[in-house]
């Protein structure tokens, strides 16, 4: 293990930190500059954070189908208060059906959707507007046909847009900032269409929208990850101790992502930087102090000890959106018994089975 | 009488300084005039010697609504009653002060309070003003008519008693009276506690006791500033002749046999004669059996008194009495109890003021007094001398007296 | 449910006997809470609350961090969003009765899950008066006390044995006082006090004397009483060799000698022991120990006049001839009888209850056998300390006396006792199981707890926090004659017997 280290420091921590690097052309890149950095203000909005997240459960799939129950779930918050929704549920949920369907040109997959109540169907796209080709590059795993699951998982970031949008005309008001987690990036065929509808009704409404992703891939020009080489270069700033943003990153102008990128340590306890982005259609029309105050009210819902420097809301989302694999067994059951009342089990399992062996291998193994 | 005469003579033989009667003097409040006529005249031979005579009402011998013969030989100085009291108002309680009566010679001090029918004195009792009497210094004695609780003798089984904390403490002698037996007891915190006992005996119950070797007579207390010496001195009347007869199993003629055989075989001639029947018959009749026959018979061969007690006998195929007890006293006491425990309140009585009146007055404690009181007042005889008229409404006053009708 | 009844809580998970639930944020919920539960359709269940426990979303080790962060200086608050939603109490609650209408039922279900659950409110819980009253204290809902009287039957409760467990300082003789005060004046029951404390009549503060009914139905012995008190002479005649059974032990030596002497003498034995009468059959040296004996236990001795004198003033060879009799006879009247043995010896104070209660027990028997006995009012016999003659220790070496054998069968003959003691654990449970209904105040000892619990008429064995958490006047009645065990507080003495003297003006008494 010692050889291992010793490898990895020569190859991978004693790099420079280089800048930021982006293949596409569309993106303009800034030098990595201690002079970026700027402190976090204390100056909260008073306006209300939304949180937006989905989660989905496996309930069966197979080469030709896909069954997946999937959860979308807002909070909002305001001056740390937890407030309460007035017109929407704060949580749907749905089965997303997804199979194949052999056409002329191939393998395509068709989506239905059934709502765990019926009424939350307006909160979801119109089915007959998603369909895949099952060799989607936006899908594919390197040469490998998209998979029906593959399918079925990005129609729920179809969802949440879709989601997002509705909380944004219901629930939010000029001013006030909704997040969604994951960057403001979409890289599904026909994804950018609803979350374009999404931005529209924020623009609409006033309602600012923004990103936080978890994790990112995006490297330096040395080949370190940005987030860590912005992360070295603070600690021989004067913010070392403190909260920042980091900004400019890059000019966007890309049409799948429509974003002004940050990266933010909310808070000085913690180790985490994220990267932040605001829609670029409302950066750009902000000043610094507007940013920063957006930055500055998000911040000031990440002192949760649960989590130092990351949302709160977030963290709330996350737990109610995601399911558990107790429920997930559930789920599963609940398939298979009723498939067997309806004399469908064997059939279907037969498309199961051909895929499964390595779940299989994982209980015996007991992963 | 001949028992009083003889008591009086043997304290002028004894030179006493006075005389203590508590209570019963005579058997009724107004008793027969021969009877009141010879004992005022013993007891004036007794005053005209020197020697004063003090006296409270017994429960027989007073009366609430009446003047008793008490009051009459009060007021004709024969005697004088130690009872006085005034009520005191006590911030919220109410207070009876006794008064006590000094001796003018020796300087003693008595105060009494007397005797009622049913223990009814215990209301008094509690409410007197204890303080004042133990505050009171020099010798004194304390003159009541009540049987105390704990001091009771063994067969004294019915009727109200008084508990000796009601007493005041500190009198060097208390002259008690109503128990029939002779009792003295030194009790700690009180003195000497004293019951002489009747002089001769009222009812069968002290007869037969007298019989089987009670002793009857009166206390003599010798004292300075303390009691030093209290010597009894038993009077003796008349023989008694008592018999006990066990008819247990036996036929009522049986009975009647042995009786009869009783009477003819005694020497009762000047004697007072018992008889006490107990058992229950084997066949026959309680009627069957002359008792009256027998007892003038008796009477007839010479006995001073004859009676025949047959309260504890019974014959087959009668229902055994509830109660029980040996003097017809006894069993009045308790069937009355029994009877009016078992009564209760008109429901159409609503007026409260007639509520508590009849509760008072016809149920429970109160119910049994009168009871008792009524059947006392009804069960008299006819004086000598008196005519029907006057006997009927004297019956009547007096029965009407005990029910209170006259009281608000 | 009703918007104007607060809900506290919601069942969350548990099982039968251990429902679990989460106490809603702003409230306040305690150990020996009773909940509600409303039902859909009809009635609802009372619930009983008996342990509580944190619950947070936060694991263990975060939260004594942030607490030590907070306790260090090094934050100002515990930093913490949706505190109320994510760190909370968890109640568990047990299902004590099922009402509807005005039925009570022990119930068998589980309530629904996620039910709401509110505060008990006084209608929830209606009991119906028994027709022989004995007033205990009112319902009691953790701290709080409900306008809901608490009555059981005093026929039923006072035949078949009161246990009343408590150490010093819970509320014992308040309790006591209490329950006196309720049945003073009912001629159901005669009750026989043994007060080695002089506490329960009130010779000098508020008592048992000040109750109304008080004249004619409270009976006071004492050594020396106060005026209308009567004194407590026992005459050395009502002492018979059998009423020294279990208190006292002799040797065998010691045993045949009393047998001779009450042979011999009859009730005149003990007189005849103390004047140091000899008998052929009775060795010098047995008579001398004897008549020490009787020195110690009596206080009796023959002074130097050949006067038999006693140094308590309690017995006599002549007065109190007619104690006993009184005493019984008045019992049998339905009355209160309160002896006063604060001055005696506890041997000479337990004979005294001793010749009392074999007289009652022995004439209730004949009663029984005449056939008699249900015209009688039931006798209760309340002994404190107990274990003096109940204690396992005491049977094992004495014998059986009295009060074993009425706590054994007294049931059968409607006599009873009401037992006090700190110490449960040392009085043998088959007389344990006897005693239907215990009384239960604070214990701090888990041993007496246990015991407690362990003869308890209902399933207590989650009670024992509730019980360890008892304030002083705060019981719980685990009675045979109740649906559940109820959980009361009892009133103040003193302010129960201000509340109950009678209006108007005292009647006169007018000498005449």
């Amino acid at each position: 293990m010692v050889e291992v280290i010793e490898k990895l420091k020569e190859k991978v921590t004693l790099l420079p930190l280089g800048d930021p690097s982006f293949r596409d052309p569309r993106y303009e890149v800034e030098k990595l500059d201690i002079k970026n950095f700027h402190p976090i203000s204390k100056n909260a909005k008073d306006v209300t954070l939304c949180f937006i997240d989905g989660g989905s459960l496996k309930v069966a799939t197979a080469p030709n189908f896909a069954v997946k129950l999937h959860r979308l779930y807002f909070n909002l918050y305001r001056n740390n208060q937890r407030q309460k929704p007035k017109n929407l549920p704060q949580r749907i949920h749905f089965y997303t059906i997804c199979y194949a369907v052999s056409e002329s040109k191939g393998i395509f997959y068709q989506v239905e959707f059934v709502p765990i109540k019926d009424e939350w169907l307006r909160f979801l796209p119109n089915p007959s507007d998603l369909r895949f080709y099952s060799f989607d590059r936006t899908l594919m795993s390197g040469l490998r046909r998209a998979s029906a699951s593959r399918a079925a998982e990005a129609v729920r970031a179809f969802t949440e847009w879709v989601f997002a949008s509705h909380v944004i005309e219901q629930e939010l008001s000029s001013n006030d900032i909704i997040t969604r987690d994951g960057a403001l990036q979409t890289f599904v065929t026909d994804e950018s269409n609803y979350a374009n509808m999404a931005y529209q009704s924020a623009m609409n409404k006033g309602v600012i929208f923004t990103g936080l992703a978890k994790t990112t891939t995006i490297f330096t020009t040395t080949g370190y990850p940005l987030l860590a080489a912005i992360k070295e270069l603070a600690e021989t700033s004067p913010f070392s101790n403190t909260s920042w943003y980091y900004h400019p990153i890059a000019k966007v102008n890309h049409p799948e992502h429509r974003a002004e990128m940050f990266a933010v340590r909310f808070d000085p306890r913690s180790d985490y930087v994220f990267r932040f982005e605001i829609l670029r259609d409302q950066a750009e029309k902000m000043t610094q102090t507007e940013m920063e105050a957006v930055i500055a009210t998000l911040a000031s819902n990440t002192g949760d000890a649960s989590f130092y420097g990351y949302p709160y809301g977030l963290v709330d989302a996350d737990r109610f959106a995601r399911g558990s694999d107790e429920e997930k067994d559930g789920q599963e059951i609940q398939f298979e018994v009723a498939a067997s009342q309806r004399a469908l089990w064997k059939k279907l399992s037969g498309f199961i089975r051909t895929t499964d062996a390595h779940s299989r291998l994982n209980k015996i193994l007991g992963e | 009488m001949r028992a009083f005469e003889k008591a009086m003579i043997r304290c002028v033989k004894a030179n006493v300084e006075f005389i203590i009667v508590s209570g019963d003097l005579f058997d009724g409040n107004i008793p027969e005039l021969q009877t009141v006529k010879r004992a005022a005249e013993v007891i004036r031979e007794v005053k005209d010697q020197g020697i004063r005579i003090y006296v409270t009402y017994g429960s027989h011998d007073y009366s609430a609504s009446a003047t008793s013969m008490i009051d009459v030989l009060h007021s004709a100085g024969l005697f004088q009653k130690v009872v006085e009291a005034e009520s005191i108002d006590s911030g919220s309680e109410e207070r009876l002060r006794l008064k006590f009566i000094k001796d003018q010679i020796i300087g003693v001090k008595l105060v009494g309070i007397y005797g009622r029918r049913n223990g009814l004195e215990k209301d008094y009792f509690e409410i007197i003003d204890r303080d004042y009497l133990q505050e009171e210094a020099g010798f004194k004695i304390f003159v009541f008519h009540s049987a105390i609780t704990e001091l009771r003798p063994e067969n004294f089984a019915y009727g109200e008693t008084i508990p000796l904390s009601l007493l005041p403490k500190g009198f060097p002698y208390y002259a008690g009276g109503h128990i029939h037996k002779r009792l003295i007891q030194y009790v700690d915190g009180y003195g000497h506690i004293a019951y002489p006992g009747p002089t001769f005996g009222a009812t069968f119950t002290d007869l037969e006791d007298t019989a089987l070797g009670e002793k009857r007579g009166f206390y003599i207390v010798d004292f300075d500033k303390e009691v030093t010496n209290i010597s009894f001195e038993q009077i003796e009347v008349c023989s008694i002749v008592y018999r006990n007869f066990d008819a247990d199993k036996k036929t009522s003629r049986q009975v009647s046999e042995s009786l009869k055989q009783f009477a003819s075989e005694v020497d009762c001639k000047g004697k007072v004669v018992l008889i006490k029947v107990k058992g229950q018959l084997s066949s026959g009749k309680l009627s069957d059996i002359p008792f009256d026959q027998i007892r003038r018979s008796l009477l007839d061969a010479g006995a001073l008194v004859a009676r025949i007690n047959h309260s504890s006998l019974t014959s087959e195929g009668i229902a055994s009495l509830k109660v029980m007890g040996e003097t017809k006293q006894e069993i009045e006491s308790r069937l009355i109890e029994e009877r009016i425990s078992g009564y209760k309140i008109d429901p159409s009585i609503t007026d409260p003021k007639v509520m508590e009146i009849v509760s008072d007055r016809l149920l429970g404690k109160g119910g049994i007094s009168t009871a008792q009181r009524l059947l006392t007042a009804l069960k008299v005889e006819q004086k000598e001398n008196e005519s029907k008229d006057t006997f009927r409404n004297r019956v009547l006053r007096d029965a009407q007296d005990e029910l209170r009708l006259g009281e608000p | 449910m009703s918007s104007e009844i607060p809900v506290v809580g919601s069942v969350v998970m548990g099982k039968h006997g251990a429902i679990l639930v989460r106490q809603k944020g702003g409230c306040t919920i305690e150990l020996g809470d009773l909940l509600v539960i409303d039902h859909v359709d009809e009635g609802h269940t009372i619930l009983q609350v008996y342990d509580l426990v944190y619950g947070s979303q936060i694991s263990g080790k975060n939260l004594e961090l942030l607490s030590g962060m907070k306790l260090e200086g090094f934050t100002e608050d515990f930093g913490l969003i949706d505190s109320n939603l994510r760190n909370y109490v968890l109640v568990y609650v047990k299902s004590v009765a099922n009402v509807t209408k005005d039925k009570i039922r022990i119930p068998k279900t589980l309530p629904p899950f996620m039910s709401e659950v509110r505060a008990i409110r006084e209608e929830d819980l209606v009991f119906t008066k028994p027709p022989k009253p004995v007033f205990l204290g009112n319902v009691r809902s953790g701290s709080k006390v409900l306008k809901i009287d608490v009555h059981i039957d005093g026929d039923k409760m006072f035949r078949h044995h009161v246990l009343i467990p408590a150490t010093t300082g819970r509320g014992k003789s308040n309790l006591v006082k209490v329950m006196l005060w309720s049945v003073l004046g009912q001629a159901h029951f005669g009750v026989l006090v043994l007060d080695p404390h002089d506490e329960y009549y009130g010779r000098h503060e508020k008592g048992l004397k000040d109750h109304p009914k008080a004249k004619g139905n409270l009976i006071y012995y004492s050594p020396t009483p106060p005026p209308g008190g009567n004194t407590l002479i026992v005459n050395l005649k009502s002492i018979e060799p059998n009423h020294f059974d279990g208190l006292v032990p002799y040797t065998q030596a010691q045993e045949e000698a009393i047998d001779a002497y009450y042979n011999r003498f009859h009730l005149q034995w003990i007189e005849n022991i103390v004047r140091g009468v000899s008998i052929d059959t009775v060795s010098h040296s047995t008579l001398t120990v004897l008549r020490r004996k009787f020195n110690h236990i009596l206080g009796v001795y023959l002074d130097d006049a050949g006067q038999i004198q006693c140094r308590n003033r309690v017995f006599s060879d002549s007065a109190g001839q007619h104690t006993v009799r009184d005493i019984v006879a008045s019992l049998e009247k339905g009355k209160m009888v309160i002896i006063d043995t604060s001055r005696l010896l506890d041997q000479a104070e337990l004979l005294i209850g001793s010749i009392i209660a074999s007289a009652i027990f022995y004439r209730y028997q004949q009663y029984k056998s005449e056939g008699v006995l249900e015209e009688k009012p039931t006798i209760n016999i309340v002994v404190e300390e107990a274990p003096r003659v109940l204690g396992i220790d005491v049977l094992e070496s004495a014998g059986d006396n009295i009060y074993s054998t009425i706590a054994r069968e007294g049931r059968k003959f409607k006599v009873g006792l009401t037992a006090i003691t700190q110490l449960t654990s040392v009085i043998p449970r088959v007389i344990l199981a006897n005693m239907n209904t215990k009384i239960i105040l604070g214990n701090e000892l888990s041993s007496e707890r246990a015991a407690i619990i362990s003869s308890a008429a209902q399933d207590l064995s989650t009670d024992d926090k509730n019980i360890a958490s008892l304030d002083i006047g705060e019981a719980i009645v685990s009675s045979n004659f109740t649906k559940f065990a109820i959980p009361i507080q009892i009133p103040d003495f003193n302010e129960l017997a201000s509340q109950d003297q009678p209006q108007g003006k005292k009647l006169r008494t007018g000498f005449v």
